[in-house]
């Protein structure tokens, strides 16, 4: 249902996004991850016809159209990153307007108002709307025409609670449904919650793509272990490293990347070289590494 | 090269005057009508003895008349005399004779080689009074005469007829001692046309809708008081005559191309007091004249209040109310000795700190776009512009330009009490009503326009609910 | 899905439009200043010639056209440069919609126009009824033209300042500073500029410039083409003829004046919708 085909796009000297190819299939629900910067908000655009390729194509439908065709973003609903809306109309204006201009039918406007928790404050101006109301009318009107594509630019970034519901129970009806989604995010929890498919950009490239639990695991597997052992010798080094090949000395700590899951076994084996352990710390991956991996173990395979 | 304004315009002025100095030398004079072009009338001005009255019935009576003996010839109830189409209606070759009462039609006949008129009077001390003369060539033609009176009477022209093919309301060659005196005169070519016709005295007569409101030469010591000439494609146009009085007429709504209030063109010591000369093209006029005195008038609304060259010498404006003209002065030529004293400039924005109902400082009558305009025609195109505008500021803030020295040297605070100038006549109301419905319903669209937009939002609600 | 047609599309825009127009405060203000100026316009004639009501139309339109030619194009520059360059957010919102650009744009602009159109006309029904109970003089021709002139400055204005806005996208100050510099060249510096030149060159070319520089810009055009039409020959003397010789005869003059209105009017507009239908938004 969306279709980047080599898309590129540069902004004067600086080249947003390059080359991406992505296919996201009906009822499919993907995220883009990435760093600031990384072209998601770009793509995101492209798919929304608000920006236009440099190069390559971007698609929407079946078969798939331009995105900047009017009449292909029939299908498409975009909800950009910070929303906003003119402050003198009340939030059922907002929502009334973008109904007669997508064609639903009427009865949508108390549905989608009540879905994101509004329809209290409808009649208010929106000038007097707080930052996570605004965004909650964002999700109405996105949620409004009812489309098979939903393009969601940072969704829960300026959400609330209430926000936040509304917008999962939102993606899980749609997945239901068997609709589209691309969304970004660069926050792990909704994309490990919702997508199906992760793409993660970075610096303008498609580094990688992993299904969601492909990327429970790989993030899973960069945990660190620091310990700190009474008497440190090679032989303790060389005991941990049976288990865990990249353990090294620094300093008088001992560093033990590696899954969570072989972390007992590590410490079964420093028990075994007689070593005491003083002090322990353990955390998972973090994001920026990730990505700078990511992009290493990516020129490997294409130098 | 290309004339400058005033020069167009002066030379516009000469080339019309010396044409109508031709145009006015008079034709034959038209004696006795054929039998068959007679009137009826003929025959009872003939069996009337001399001195005798002769009362004409009500009744239409059609064919031309000539009256050759002293008579009063009254009409009762207005008889219509209508005109055989080939000559004048009336031809009077006596002295002391009286027309009064009638409506005469002229028929659109005759030609105006031949003067034809309405009434052809080329004898002495002739009256002619309430009489009302449509569709003659000329209204009423007085030639080698004195003491020729036309009172109350009305004139109006051909309708839709060029002004060259018109003749006068009033056309008076070589006369002295007439006395035109409430008379109105409508769409002809000129209203009153004056030519060698000295000493007489013009009152309370309108004149509207011609080329020229009044149209003089060679003819001195006239007195033109209370009359109104307005909406003349010309206006009005004095030349070389001397002792003239202008005193509260109004000279109003000439609008045409170089339309001018009052023109005085060699003309000499005239005197014009408590006229009002107003939403006319150019106020006055003044070339080639010596002692002109224009005092306490109000002159309003014009492009240019004043145009004065400077062959006009021992110009004298003082206590006029110069009110709301595009431009105060143009001069043709740098040396100007003309006196301006004392009088009221709607632009100036001296104050009057002292308090002595003078401003602090004379008022300079001139600007820099001025400057402009005196020598590139074109430049008038700019002339309600705000780079006019701003060229004025700027260069009241930096003097860099030697411009004219006409100043007014005492200039009046506050506008003056006028109080005999004339007010201007109201037009009849109820040609308003189109533009005044059309205002409002402006208004009324727009108002309702914007309410629109700001109940959308109640709209909304009664239907949300 | 129904989907409403183009012109329905541009209408749902234009009614947004005005909504919005009429409720920001910017939109009431004009109408109010519009209104109170022209008031004082067509009273202050009254006042200068001391209760004479010597004030016909024809003498009051020059003052309330100056007043068109000063106020109109610069509001329909700053408001339409204000609606036009809304927050990115909401444009996103909008433009992500499957309407073609080019419909959202002119949905605007006719919303636009029709707000700015409603304030002027307040004001100029409000100086006509005090101008022609006054004066008690026919005008309506003249009135109309006058009101025409106007309404086409408003448009000419607000697609310039699409064609700002379009140029400026989500900088709104950049635009605004744009929008005043184009005002301050249109309405005063351009006929300096001409006046300037023209007293350098010989007076037939001299003649030629001044009547080309007013055809060419668009306030000069309106203000000759108004003000020729309700004075006749009357509105610049002597200028009005050359003004006809030189572009061919009063009839020419009309159709060359008519022709430039018409482009201005159209001219910016198009590249404004060609321009933001191949902007990155």
């Amino acid at each position: 249902m969306i279709r980047f085909r080599a898309f590129s796009k540069r902004f004067g000297n600086h080249l947003a996004v390059e080359r991406l190819t992505l296919d996201v299939g009906r009822g499919d629900v993907v995220a883009l991850l990435g760093p600031n910067g990384s072209g998601k908000t770009t793509s995101l655009k492209a798919a929304a016809g608000l920006i236009r390729p440099t190069a390559g194509e971007v698609a929407v439908g079946d078969p798939p159209r331009p995105s900047v065709l009017a009449e292909a973003r029939r299908i498409t609903s975009y909800l950009p990153q910070r929303v906003s809306f003119p402050d003198t109309l009340s939030g059922l204006e907002v929502v009334e307007f973008y109904r007669a201009l997508r064609g639903a039918p009427g009865g949508r406007v108390q549905d989608v108002m009540k879905a994101a928790a509004l329809n209290g404050a409808g009649e208010r101006a929106v000038g007097t709307y707080s930052g996570g109301m605004v965004q909650r009318l964002g999700l109405a009107v996105a949620m409004l025409p009812d489309a098979p594509v939903l393009l969601l630019d940072e969704p829960t970034a300026a959400l609330d609670p209430d926000g936040l519901c509304t917008f999962y129970g939102l993606v899980e009806r749609h997945r239901s449904d068997g609709r589209t989604v691309l969304f970004s995010s660069h926050q792990l929890g909704d994309v490990e919650r919702l997508a199906d498919r992760i793409a993660v950009l970075v610096e303008g490239r498609l580094v990688a793509t992993f299904t969601a639990s492909e990327l429970a695991l790989r993030l899973a597997d960069r945990g660190v272990m620091r310990l700190r052992v009474e008497r440190t010798s090679d032989a303790v080094l060389a005991g941990v490293r049976t288990i865990a090949p990249r353990a090294t000395m620094v300093g008088s700590d001992l560093v033990v990347p590696g899954p969570a899951a072989d972390r007992p076994r590590v410490l079964a084996a420093l028990q075994a070289t007689g070593a005491t352990v003083l002090a322990l710390t353990a955390e998972e991956g973090r994001l920026d590494a990730f990505y700078h991996e990511l992009i290493a173990e990516q020129e490997e395979r294409h130098p | 090269m290309k004339p400058s304004l005033l020069a167009v315009v002066a030379l516009g002025y000469g080339v019309v005057a010396s044409a109508q100095i031709h145009d006015g030398t008079p034709g034959l004079i038209e004696g006795r009508p054929e039998i068959r072009a007679a009137s009826p009338l003929q025959q009872l001005i003939d069996a009337s003895p001399p001195g005798g009255r002769v009362e004409v019935a009500p009744g239409t009576y059609t064919g031309d008349l000539m009256i050759d003996k002293p008579l009063r010839l009254i009409g009762r109830g207005r008889p219509r005399l209508v005109g055989s189409g080939t000559g004048s209606v009336i031809r009077v070759r006596a002295a002391d004779v009286v027309i009064d009462g009638f409506d005469i039609d002229g028929r659109r006949g005759g030609d105006l080689t031949r003067d034809t008129s309405g009434v052809h009077i080329a004898a002495d001390r002739v009256t002619v009074r309430d009489c009302r003369i449509s569709e003659a060539l000329f209204g009423i033609y007085i030639r080698d005469a004195m003491g020729v009176v036309v009172e109350r009477c009305s004139i109006r022209g051909i309708p839709g007829r060029d002004p060259g093919e018109k003749g006068s309301g009033i056309h008076a060659y070589n006369t002295s001692g007439t006395r035109f005196t409430d008379n109105e005169i409508d769409d002809v070519r000129d209203g009153l046309y004056l030519q060698n016709s000295s000493n007489g005295e013009i009152r309370g007569n309108l004149v509207r809708r011609v080329r020229y409101g009044l149209h003089y030469m060679f003819s001195d010591d006239n007195v033109f008081e209370d009359n109104t000439f307005e909406y003349g494609d010309a206006g009005t146009a004095v030349m070389y005559s001397e002792r003239i009085v202008f005193r509260r007429n109004r000279f109003v709504h000439n609008r045409g191309f170089a339309s001018v209030g009052l023109l005085l063109q060699q003309c000499d010591d005239v005197l014009a007091e408590d006229n009002l000369i107003a939403d006319n093209a150019r106020g006055i006029f003044i070339e080639g004249t010596n002692r002109t005195t224009l005092r306490r008038n109000i002159v309003a609304e014009s492009d240019v209040a004043i145009v004065q060259f400077a062959s006009a010498q021992g110009t004298r404006i003082e206590g006029n109310s110069f009110l709301g003209n595009m431009s105060p002065l143009s001069l043709v030529g740098k040396r100007v000795d003309t006196v301006f004293d004392g009088n009221y400039w709607s632009e100036n924005p001296e104050p009057d700190l002292d308090g002595d109902g003078r401003t602090d400082r004379p008022y300079r009558l001139s600007s820099v776009f001025d400057h402009f305009r005196g020598n590139l025609t074109a430049a008038d195109l700019f002339v309600d512009g705000f780079a006019a505008a701003s060229l004025g500021v700027a260069e009241q803030a930096f003097p860099i330009l030697q411009l004219t020295e006409a100043q007014d040297r005492a200039p009046l605070a506050r506008p003056p009490d006028l109080s005999a100038v004339p007010r201007p006549r109201i037009e009849a109301r109820q040609s308003a009503a189109s533009p005044m419905a059309l205002s409002a319903a402006a208004f009324a669209v727009g108002a309702s326009v914007l309410a629109r937009g700001r109940r959308a939002r109640a709209h909304k609600r009664g239907g949300g609910a | 899905m129904s989907a409403p047609g183009t012109l329905a599309m541009v209408r749902l825009f234009a009614r947004q439009e005005l909504v919005l127009a009429v409720r920001s405060r910017w939109t009431p203000i004009f109408a109010v200043v519009f209104a109170a100026l022209s008031l004082a316009v067509g009273f202050s004639g009254y006042i200068v010639t001391g209760g004479f009501g010597m004030q016909d139309f024809a003498r009051t339109a020059v003052s309330l056209v100056q007043l068109v030619l000063l106020l109109v194009p610069l509001t329909a520059l700053l408001i339409g440069v204000m609606a036009l360059a809304p927050e990115r957010g909401a444009a996103e919102l909008l433009f992500a919609q499957p309407v073609p650009r080019a419909t959202v744009l002119v949905g605007k602009l006719v919303g636009l126009f029709e707000a700015l159109a409603a304030a002027q006309l307040i004001g100029f029904g409000a100086a006509g009824l005090t101008v022609f109970s006054q004066a008690g003089e026919t005008g309506a021709g003249g009135f109309l033209l006058m009101v025409a002139g106007s309404l086409a400055l408003t448009a000419i204005f607000l697609g310039i300042a699409a064609l700002i806005s379009v140029g400026n996208v989500g900088r709104r100050a950049r635009a605004l500073a744009i929008a005043l510099v184009v005002w301050f060249v249109a309405v005063v510096l351009f006929d300096v500029a001409i006046l300037g030149v023209a007293t350098l060159l010989r007076s037939g070319h001299a003649s030629r410039l001044l009547v080309t520089a007013v055809i060419v810009n668009p306030v000069d055009a309106v203000r000759t083409g108004t003000l020729l039409g309700i004075e006749g020959s009357a509105a610049f003397g002597a200028a009005s003829l050359a003004f006809f010789r030189i572009t061919g005869g009063s009839t020419a003059a009309a159709a060359y004046l008519l022709v430039s209105v018409g482009a201005w009017l159209v001219v910016p507009t198009v590249l404004a919708v060609r321009r933001l239908e191949r902007a990155d938004l």
